[in-house]
This record gives C-alpha cells, sequence and structure tokens, in this order.
C-alpha cells in the first residue's frame, strides 16, 4: 500500500515538469512580433526597392539630394539590427536557415550600402559636371562668338552628352560626344579660350566618363541579390512561424485531449462516485437502522487488541452499570466475574487471539456486583498482519434464562429445604456411581437414612421446627461424609448418602456410626432441644445389586430393618430382605386378585366379660387363604395391602362383612354385640371418608354405631393428622367406639386417651404373655387398667392363653380378655356355634 | 507699274500667301533654339523641389530628462582621463559645436591631428566622425572617450567616476533601468546630440517660402553655389553630410598640400580600399559661417578659403573672387537658431 503511493507520488511528480514542458510548448508563437519581424522585412523589402528607385532616380536628376536614399538605407539597418535582436528571434532561435538568411541578407545589405555609397560619390561628381558643364559651354560661347565651328561643335556636344543621360549608354551618344570632344581638342584656340575649353573638355569627358561608370553602378546595385534574400528570409520566417504554431497546435491538441480525457474520467468518476455515494448511503442508513436494531436486542461493545473497551452501547451501559466514561479506555476485565475458572478465560482469549469468532456464554459483574449472564459472540477483526486489531462483541442478556433454568435445575434436581440433592438427582448421581464404579472396579456404597420419631418433632414442636431440624441434620450428614459423596433428601425424614470409591468396606461402617453419634447430638432449635436418632439402611454395589431400583429398594429395606430392630443403629441390607421383599412383592400381586377370588376371610376372635365368661364382643380378624400358600398372616399381607392402597378396599369389605355378622348375632344373641373392625392408619389417613361410607352403609343395615369398634394404634395417633382427627371424631359422634391397639409398646401417651375420646384400651399380648403375680408387667397392667378406669376407659387384654393370665387379669381388674384361653379366631359359622353353646 | 500688271491673279495670292507664311514663321520660331547651355540642362533636370531642405522646428520623441543628462555628461571632464577634457572642450556649443582651432587639443594638451567637426545638426549626418566611422551618434560617442590623444579615458573608469557622483547615480536611475552603464553613457550624450540642431536659418525661411529672408546677392551666391556644381555634394537637410566624397576629384589636393598623414587617408583606413583613398564624408555647411577653420585638416582659414580650395580640387575651376563672395554670402545665411536663439 505504501510502496504505491511512493510510486503515484513519482509519478505525480515526474508528470508535474513535463505537463509544464507542454504546457509552454502548448504556447503558439506570438503572432504580434511575428506580424513585427514581417513589417520589418517587409520594410526592408520595400527599402530595398526604395534604394534601387532611388538611385536610378538620382541618376537620372529626378531628384536633387541624397537624404532619401540615406535614410532608406538607416531604416535599412534598423529593421536589420531589429532582425538580428534577440527579442525577434526567440521563436526561431536555432533555426539555421534564417540565421544563415539574415547573415547573407546582411551582407548583401553591406555590399549594396558600399555600392550606394560609391554611386552616390560618383554621381555626385556627375551632377557636379552636369551642373558645371552647361555654364562653361555658355561661357565659352560667349567668349568665342565668331568661332561659329565651335559653338556648333560645343552645342553638338552638349546635346550628345544631354542625350547621353537621358538615353544612358546609346554607342551612338557616346562615340557622337567623343566625336565632338576630338573636333574641339583638334583645334587650336586662342588664348584667351584656351583655359575655359582646357576645362570644358575635362568635364565633359568627366561626364562621358562617369555616365558609363554610374551605369555600372547601377547595375551592381541592382544585380545585388538582396530583394530575393529578403523574399527568402520572409518565406522562411513564414515557414518558422507556421511550423511553431503547427507543433505549438499539436501541443495545443495534446493538451486538449489530456483535458478531455480528464473530463470524461472526471465525469466517470463523479458519476461512479455518485452511484457509490448513493449505495453508500444506503449502505450506511441500513447499517445504522441494523446497528440500532442491533442496540435495541444486543449489548455492544468493540475493544482493540488489548482488549480495552472502545465502544459500548446503552445496553452494555445499562446492564453492567457503568456509564460510557467509566467504561471506555478500560479493560474488559472490569466486568470480569470469576465465576468462570481461569482455564475458561485462557480458551477465550486463545480462540479470539487466534482470530477465530469465540460463542459461549459468559457470567461477568456490574458495577454493583451482581452477576449477569451474556451469550456473547466475540468476533475478531483483523489487520494486515492477520493479527486482530480489535474485537466486536455482541451479547444478549440471558440471566434471566440462564437463572430460571439454574432455578429449574435446582428445583428440579434440589431439595427446597436441605438444599440436598433430591429423589431425581440422586438417581442421576447414582448412576454416575454405578459407572465409575465399574470403571474403577471399586466398590460403592448406599445408605438409607430415616430419623427416628420424627413425626414427634413436628407434632410437638410444629412444622416450623421440624424443618429447621431437618436442615441441622442435612448438615450433620454432610459434615460426615467425603467431599465428593452425595446427600440426598428423598422426602420427609428419608435421606440418602453414595459413598463412591470405597476400597474398603469398613470405612462405610465408620462413617454410619459417625452419623449416628452426630445425630445423637441434640437438636437445637431455637429456645428448643430435640432428641432424635436415625436409622441406617446399607447396602453395597456390585454385591448386593447392580441395579438402581434394586439398590435403592435394599437400602430401604436395610434401614427398615434397622427399624425393626430398634432403631438409632444401621443395618447391612441382607439377602434374606431381599427374599422378603421378593415374597411381599409377589403377595401384592396376589392380593389384587384375592378379594375377587374370594379368597379372604373374616374370622372372628371372641372379647370376653372376665367377671361374667361372656362373649360380649368380637375382633375381625382377616385371613387370606391363598390357593397356593395356603392361609397368609394379617401380618404378612396387612402391610402389602398398606402400601398398595388394598387396605382401603378390604377394610371396606372387612366392615361389610363384620357389619353384617353383627346384625345377625345382635340379632340372634346379643343386642349388645359388638365386632371391633382394626383400622389402618392408611385408611384414616386417606381422602375416601371412610367413616361416611361406614356410617351410610350402618344406617341402611339399621345397625347404630355401637355395633361397631374402631381398633387403631398408637402411632396413628402420633401423627395424626386433622383428616385424622376429623374421622375419629365422626366415629365417636356416631357412636362407634374407638379402641387403642397394642397399648405400651408405643409412646402410651395419655394425653391421647383424652384428646381422641378414646374408649377402650387394649394392653398388648407382650405384656399379658409373661404375666405373673408380682412381675413387672403385672404391674403395669395393673397401672394401664387402674389409669384406664380412672380414665374412664375400659381395658381388654389381648393375647390371654392361660388361665393363670385370665385369673391375674381378672383380679387386676381387666374389663375384658381376648385370646386362645377363650378361643383362636374362628370363622363365622364357629364363632356363631360358639355363640349358641351357652 | 504696267510691268507688274502682267502677273495673274492666281500667282499673286501665292505670293502673298507664301510671304504671310514666312513672316508668321518668323514671327513664331520657337525660342527654344536660342536657349543657353545652361537652360538646355536645367530642362533636363526633373526634380520639382530644392535640394536643400530646410531642418524642422524641432526633433520629435526625445526625453527631456536625458537631453538634461546628455547635456551634463556632455560637459563632465569625469568623461576623460584625468578630468580635464569634456565633450564640450571641444565642440563649444557658443563657437559653432566647435572650437575654432585647426586641430583639437586633448588630454595633456595632445593635438588631435583632425579638425574638430561641429556637434550642431550632426543627427542630421548619416555617418559621424570624418571617415563616417560610426554609423550612429551613440557609436560615436565612445570615440574620443577612448581617444588616447583626445579624451584618453574608457568605460569602466568612466563608470566608476560616475557611479562616485550620487546626482548622475540618481539622474540615470530615473532615465534607465540599468543606472550607469557604457551604453545609457552613450545613450545620453547622443540624446542630447540629436537635441543639438539648428534650424531657422534665413536661408531655411527663404526655402519655406519667406522670398525676404535673404537679399538678392545672396540668392544670387546660392544660384552659383548651384550652378559651379557645389550642390551635387552639399544637398540635403544638413546641406551635404549624407554621403562620401573623395577631396581632389578634379586636382590632387593632398599632393599639392604635402605632409600627407594617417588622418589624410579617409575611408581608406577603415576599408583599405584603393578606391576609399582620401574618401570622406561631405561635411554638412549649416553653420559654415561659425565653424572656421575648416576641411578636416583645418587648413582654410576662411570661408573665401575654402569655397575656393573646393572650387579649385573639387570642380576644377578657378572661381572668380566676385562669385566667392557671394557663395560665401550665400553660405552665411545658413546659420540656425539653437534653442531659439541665433547662435
Amino acid at each position: 500500500m505504501k510502496q504505491i503511493n511512493l510510486r503515484q507520488i513519482a509519478i505525480a511528480l515526474a508528470m508535474a515538469p513535463l505537463l509544464f514542458i507542454i504546457f509552454i510548448k502548448a504556447q503558439p508563437p506570438d503572432p504580434i512580433k511575428h506580424h513585427h519581424i514581417l513589417a520589418d522585412l517587409h520594410k526592408i523589402e520595400r527599402m530595398n526597392a526604395e534604394i534601387d528607385i532611388l538611385t536610378l532616380k538620382l541618376r537620372y536628376r529626378l531628384l536633387n539630394n541624397f537624404d532619401d536614399l540615406v535614410s532608406a538605407i538607416r531604416e535599412i539597418s534598423l529593421h536589420q539590427d531589429n532582425l538580428r535582436a534577440g527579442d525577434y528571434a526567440i521563436y526561431h532561435k536555432g533555426n539555421l536557415p534564417i540565421d544563415l538568411a539574415i547573415d547573407k541578407l546582411g551582407q548583401a545589405m553591406s555590399q549594396k550600402e558600399a555600392l550606394v555609397e560609391g554611386f552616390k560619390s560618383h554621381q555626385a561628381v556627375l551632377n557636379n559636371s552636369f551642373n558645371y558643364f552647361p555654364r562653361i559651354v555658355d561661357e565659352t560661347i560667349q567668349l568665342a562668338k565668331a568661332d561659329r565651328a565651335l559653338q556648333l561643335n560645343l552645342h553638338s556636344l552638349l546635346h550628345d552628352l544631354l542625350m547621353l543621360h537621358i538615353t544612358s549608354e546609346s554607342a551612338s551618344a557616346i562615340s557622337r560626344a567623343e566625336n565632338s570632344i576630338q573636333q574641339i581638342e583638334g583645334r587650336t584656340y586662342p588664348l584667351y579660350l584656351q583655359k575655359n575649353i582646357a576645362r570644358l573638355i575635362q568635364h565633359a569627358k568627366y561626364i562621358l566618363k562617369y555616365e558609363r561608370e554610374i551605369n555600372l553602378w547601377l547595375q551592381q546595385i541592382t544585380s545585388v541579390s538582396t530583394q530575393f534574400l529578403v523574399r527568402d528570409l520572409i518565406f522562411y520566417y513564414e515557414e518558422s512561424f507556421n511550423h511553431a504554431y503547427k507543433v505549438a497546435n499539436y501541443y495545443y491538441l495534446f493538451i486538449f485531449l489530456c483535458a478531455l480525457i480528464l473530463f470524461v474520467y472526471a465525469a466517470y468518476s463523479f458519476f461512479r462516485l455518485r452511484e457509490n455515494s448513493s449505495n453508500l448511503f444506503q449502505a450506511y442508513a441500513e447499517i445504522k437502522n441494523q446497528k440500532f436494531a442491533m442496540d435495541q436486542h444486543a449489548i455492544v461493545s468493540i475493544a482493540d487488541a488489548r482488549g480495552n473497551i472502545t465502544y459500548a452501547n446503552d445496553k452494555f451501559c445499562e446492564i453492567s452499570h457503568y456509564t460510557r466514561d467509566e467504561l471506555y479506555g478500560k479493560n474488559h476485565r472490569i466486568v470480569k466475574s470469576n465465576t468462570h475458572p481461569p482455564s475458561f478465560y485462557q480458551e477465550f482469549w486463545k480462540t479470539i487471539a487466534s482470530g477465530k469468532v469465540w460463542h459461549g456464554e459468559i457470567c461477568n459483574r456490574a458495577k454493583d456486583g451482581s452477576l449477569y449472564w451474556v451469550d456473547s459472540t466475540i468476533v475478531p477483526f483483523l489487520d494486515e498482519q492477520g493479527i486482530p486489531s480489535q474485537y466486536i462483541s455482541i451479547r444478549t442478556d440471558i440471566t434471566e434464562r440462564k437463572m430460571s433454568a439454574e432455578t429449574i435445575m435446582h428445583q428440579a434436581n434440589f431439595d427446597t429445604l436441605t438444599q440436598l440433592p433430591n429423589r431425581r438427582l440422586l438417581r442421576d448421581r447414582l448412576e454416575q456411581e454405578i459407572k465409575m464404579a465399574n470403571r474403577n472396579g471399586l466398590n460403592m456404597a448406599l445408605l438409607f437414612i430415616d430419623l427416628d420419631n420424627f413425626k414427634d418433632v413436628n407434632d410437638t414442636l410444629g412444622h416450623d421446627m421440624g424443618d429447621i431440624l431437618l436442615q441441622e441434620a442435612a448438615l450433620r450428614l454432610n459434615s460426615c461424609v467425603r467431599e465428593a459423596d452425595t446427600v440426598a433428601r428423598m422426602g420427609g425424614d428419608e435421606f440418602m448418602v453414595i459413598m463412591g470409591e470405597l476400597d474398603e468396606i469398613g470405612n462405610v461402617e465408620r462413617i454410619a456410626q459417625e452419623i449416628l453419634q452426630k445425630f445423637a447430638q441434640p437438636f437445637k432449635m431455637g429456645n428448643e432441644v430435640s432428641y432424635i436418632s436415625a436409622s441406617i439402611g446399607i447396602t453395597l454395589y456390585p454385591s448386593d445389586a447392580t441395579e438402581v431400583d434394586a439398590l435403592l429398594k435394599n437400602a430401604d429395606q436395610a434401614m427398615y430393618a434397622a427399624k425393626h430392630q430398634g432403631r438409632n443403629r444401621f443395618s447391612y441390607f441382607t439377602p434374606s430382605m431381599q427374599e422378603a421383599a421378593q415374597t411381599r412383592m409377589r403377595l401384592a400381586g396376589d392380593l389384587r386378585g384375592a378379594l375377587a377370588n374370594n379368597e379372604l376371610r373374616v374370622h372372628y376372635q371372641p372379647i370376653v366379660e372376665l367377671t361374667t365368661g361372656l362373649i360380649h364382643k368380637a375382633e375381625a380378624l382377616i385371613h387370606w387363604q391363598h390357593p397356593k400358600r395356603g392361609l397368609v398372616t394379617p401380618d404378612e399381607f396387612i402391610p402389602i395391602a398398606e402400601d398398595t392402597g388394598m387396605i382401603i378396599e378390604i377394610g371396606n369389605w372387612v366392615f361389610i362383612e363384620a357389619a353384617r355378622h353383627t346384625l345377625r348375632w345382635r340379632a340372634a344373641h346379643n343386642p349388645k354385640f359388638q365386632i371391633s373392625i382394626n383400622m389402618s392408619p392408611v385408611q384414616l389417613h386417606s381422602d375416601s371418608n371412610i367413616p361416611a361410607t361406614w356410617l351410610a352403609h350402618l344406617q341402611r343395615l339399621g345397625l347404630p354405631g355401637q355395633s361397631i369398634v374402631v381398633e387403631i394404634t398408637e402411632g396413628l395417633l402420633l401423627d395424626a393428622s386433622d383428616t385424622v382427627t376429623d374421622q375419629l371424631l365422626e366415629f365417636r359422634d356416631a357412636g362407634i367406639e374407638v379402641s387403642l391397639d397394642d397399648f405400651g409398646t408405643g409412646y402410651s401417651s395419655l394425653s391421647y386417651l383424652k384428646k381422641f375420646d378414646i374408649d377402650y384400651i387394649k394392653i398388648d399380648q407382650s405384656f399379658v404373655r409373661n404375666l405373673a403375680p408380682g412381675s413387672d408387667d403385672m404391674a403395669l397392667c395393673e397401672a394401664i387398667i387402674v389409669m384406664a378406669h380412672k380414665l374412664g376407659l375400659l381395658v381388654i387384654a389381648e393375647g390371654i392363653e392361660t388361665a393363670e393370665q385370665h385369673a391375674l387379669l381378672l383380679a387386676a381388674g381387666c374389663d375384658y380378655g381376648q385370646g386362645y384361653v377363650f378361643s383362636k379366631p374362628v370363622s363365622a359359622e364357629n364363632f356363631e356355634a360358639m355363640l349358641k353353646r351357652p | 507699274m504696267k510691268a507688274i500688271p502682267a502677273l495673274p491673279q492666281r500667282v499673286k495670292i501665292l505670293v502673298a500667301f507664301v510671304i504671310a507664311l514666312v513672316i508668321l514663321v518668323w514671327l513664331f520660331w520657337p525660342e527654344t533654339r536660342q536657349l543657353t547651355a545652361s537652360q538646355q540642362a536645367a530642362s533636363l533636370t526633373y526634380a520639382s523641389s530644392e535640394p536643400i531642405v530646410p531642418i524642422p522646428d524641432a526633433i520629435p520623441n526625445l526625453d527631456s530628462k536625458k537631453v538634461i543628462l546628455g547635456n551634463l555628461l556632455f560637459h563632465e571632464v569625469n568623461l576623460s582621463q584625468g578630468n580635464t577634457v569634456a565633450c564640450a572642450g571641444c565642440h563649444q556649443l557658443a563657437r559653432g559645436g566647435t572650437d575654432g582651432l585647426k586641430y583639437s587639443i586633448g588630454v595633456n594638451g595632445q593635438l588631435s591631428g583632425l579638425n574638430a567637426p561641429t556637434v550642431f545638426n550632426s543627427v542630421f549626418n548619416f555617418r559621424q566622425f570624418w571617415n563616417g566611422r560610426a554609423k550612429t551618434l551613440e557609436d560615436q560617442v565612445a570615440g574620443p572617450i577612448h581617444n588616447p590623444v583626445e579624451m584618453g579615458s574608457n568605460w569602466t573608469e568612466v563608470i566608476a567616476k560616475l557611479k562616485r557622483d550620487s546626482g548622475y547615480v540618481q539622474a540615470f536611475s530615473e532615465s534607465y533601468k540599468n543606472g550607469i552603464t557604457s551604453d545609457n553613457i552613450a545613450n545620453a550624450i547622443a540624446v542630447f546630440m540629436r537635441s543639438l540642431s539648428t534650424p531657422n536659418s534665413r536661408f531655411d525661411k527663404y526655402l519655406k517660402g519667406d522670398s525676404h529672408a535673404i537679399t538678392p546677392y545672396e540668392l544670387s551666391g546660392y544660384a552659383l553655389f548651384t550652378s559651379y556644381g557645389c550642390i551635387a555634394c552639399h544637398q540635403g537637410m544638413n546641406i551635404g553630410g549624407n554621403m562620401y566624397e573623395k577631396l581632389g576629384i578634379m586636382r590632387d589636393y593632398f599632393e599639392e598640400r604635402g605632409n600627407i598623414t594617417e588622418h589624410d587617408l579617409g575611408r581608406y583606413a577603415l576599408t583599405k580600399n584603393p578606391d576609399d583613398m582620401y574618401v570622406f564624408k561631405v561635411p554638412g555647411l549649416r553653420n559654415i559661417a561659425l565653424t572656421a577653420p575648416y576641411l578636416h585638416d583645418g587648413t582654410a582659414k576662411t570661408l573665401e578659403d575654402v569655397v575656393l580650395i573646393m572650387g579649385k580640387y573639387q570642380l576644377g575651376i578657378a572661381l572668380p573672387n566676385e562669385d566667392i563672395a557671394r557663395i560665401v554670402a550665400f553660405l552665411r545665411t545658413l546659420t540656425g537658431e539653437y534653442n531659439g536663439k541665433p547662435l
């Protein structure tokens, strides 16, 4: 580029003197000067002719002085000087023919001048003699009056000389004159005449001689070729002028053509420029519009090679909270957020510095410290060397999208309360850990942690406190595990821990112990302090299972095992757990067809008034006559029914059976006969509004509420929701009595007894089984009975198997008894038969 | 009477006719036959005007500043070696433009060897100097300045001297672009010399139509001047000064005078042409009465002397004293006026 410029300048510099020379050359010869020269030449020509004429005039005495001749010669020399003067020669300089012709003319003129001078001298002498000769003739004639012959001779001589003068070189006149002179000389004259005659003859001879000579002079003068030389000179001048004019014309034409070409070029350039400018204008308008549009949409900035900002649009300022003044000249680092690792920026700079377009999402920091996300396209603009000279970045604000995406991601994958990964993310992590374990051949452990008695905290301290406790529990869990391990919340009070890359199984146990220890610490929630423990189920990959679902199930079972083993402990998953689970699963599947296939049976176990020994009541107990397995106990399939939700259907079916038999047995045997039905917490927690259904059924049968007793467990009351309470109250309002099952095994909270308006307490068979006089169980039973009676409740003892137990309970004041000592649960037919028996 | 009547009537009439014819021829015989030679010769002179032309009243186109400057220079002794001689030393305007000496005296009292010609009317001369070696007055100026026996100086010296004079420096700068140079000095002096014309001589007045300007005696002198042939050379405005002529046409002047010097060679000194031996510029005769002595060698002390010499050597005649007196009387009418005052 620069080289071309230099060359262009050099050409322009060379062209300038060239053009100047051409311009000078195009100057036509000055016509005025040319005319002056021609005028001089014509004057010379005329004066030259004038000289010829004047000499002739003088020779023939038409003129009587030389002044005109002198001035003619002077004029010629004056004009000749003019010709020689540089001023007139300017257009003919170096023109050899002209210089030569001038010189030749000058020489010829000098020659002519010299001749003219000679002519003048001779002519003067001739004139002199001519003037004087007639006078001397007259004088002589007067003196020689007598001499007639002399007179005649003199007259004749005079005549001849005059004629000679007129006729020029007339040979006859000359000879006659010479003859006359001889005749005059040939004679002798008297003394007084001799002097005159001598003078006369002298002058006559002079005349004769000079007449002839003067003609020669004249001939010589006219024969000088000045006339032709002047004509030649005129011709050469004309020629050279015309030539110079022609040459100048050519140059002029050349300049004109140059001008024409320049004009055409200028016109072309002008039109092209106009076209270009309109295109440019359009393009500019487009670009302006596009820029406007882009500025409306995008965050635009331009930075130089070092990343210093040279331009930033309004959007940039808006999002970054910087003013333009603050941005211009500053490095782009000003908005760097450091949320990306250094490798990210290195990669970014490597890309754009190499001239490639970079596209990606960057998190930047605004002036106020807030972060914002931009989808950035950075285009490097390269200089001649291919090195980026500036970068234009076009960004769009994706903060919202980014944030919402993150939020969604977070919500989808994290538990909002504890910020721990949720069930969903746990599955992902688990899958990844499995893959990793497969790769590195190491073991992996999955821990299922369930908080023991968490419901109590919720119930006693409220959900807010429960939430705080869960958060604290999450923190404790996190503190126990390694950095790489995952702690997740599965919901409620259930947590999971994934421990990958286990080279030693023992580590798992160590951590499980640590968790238990951590949970043993009291939980402080504001002013409240709560004690809680955890049950941990542990399953190992790949020894226990290889599938995610299987692992989860294993952990769950192991946790239940821990719970069953008495809580606040951990339990490894075992194959038997798996077997049981499988059995359960199969049963669940079979259970679905059990009702329809009439495989379920309701058996009744009599409840006997201890004081009278009469069967006052019966407990409805469900039996499943499995076609392959035989009899399946409720303990085995009720949890399954609960898990699968079939408990509602089954429960309803049991109620309907019980209600039918109650009606029958009330009518036939005892109008106050009651059948108690076990109520699963699941039934009461469900939305199926069992009381309404049941009461409507009882109404249809014409049975009072007192015909049915609902047996519930303490656990139900512990986390009794409003629906549970409402339903229980609904039963009571309808006259249906409530019996608290398995009393003494759980919390045995007395407050519940009043709160839920319990009618009966059933002492768990575990107390009854070991009853002996003075034993703890005995004391407990007695205490329960006393307390129940104090509260206005009736007590039923379960699992009475011996007469001794029967006696002891009777002694303790227990109201009713139930057990094998009276009867095992029997079919409705057998029970009816039993009733008929006295 | 009776003897005669024999003649018949027809014869009588014939005789009477012849007699009448003879008488008529006698009476009307053309007089030309009795014309003198001079009259016959004059009849062959066709020139209608006088051979002598009057000087115009003023020379046109003269730059008065240059005339003044030229006048100063003309009187400037600094133009000569030793600052002793000015142009005006030999060409005294009050003495008809000459010095009245046979030979002029130059620097260091040297004699020039030539009679100084008048500067008056030199403008009308076709050449300057006796031998006509200068074509123009400008050319002429350098001559005397460089002539060792006249002013004995040179341009370098002259210019250096003039440049010391602030008056000249200013005067030259007013008239010439390039100040004091040899050309400009010559020009200024030449311009001044052009102003030295002497119109309104009595003879010029006569030529212009004032027939009483000269006396019949003087007029008869002019007639003699013409008829003797003097007019052949001394013609034109300057009554000479427009041609060369040999001194001694009819007789050898120099042989008879003897003691021939280089100044006597005339144009031969320039051209080395034998024909130019003793050929001089014919001097003009205006103010001739004031410029004695005469001839290039200053040998003729009076007008009478010079007219006599001219008659003898140029015309080959011994002019009678009476005629010389008349011619001299005519020559005295040629004295004109300078600056409106008679010389």
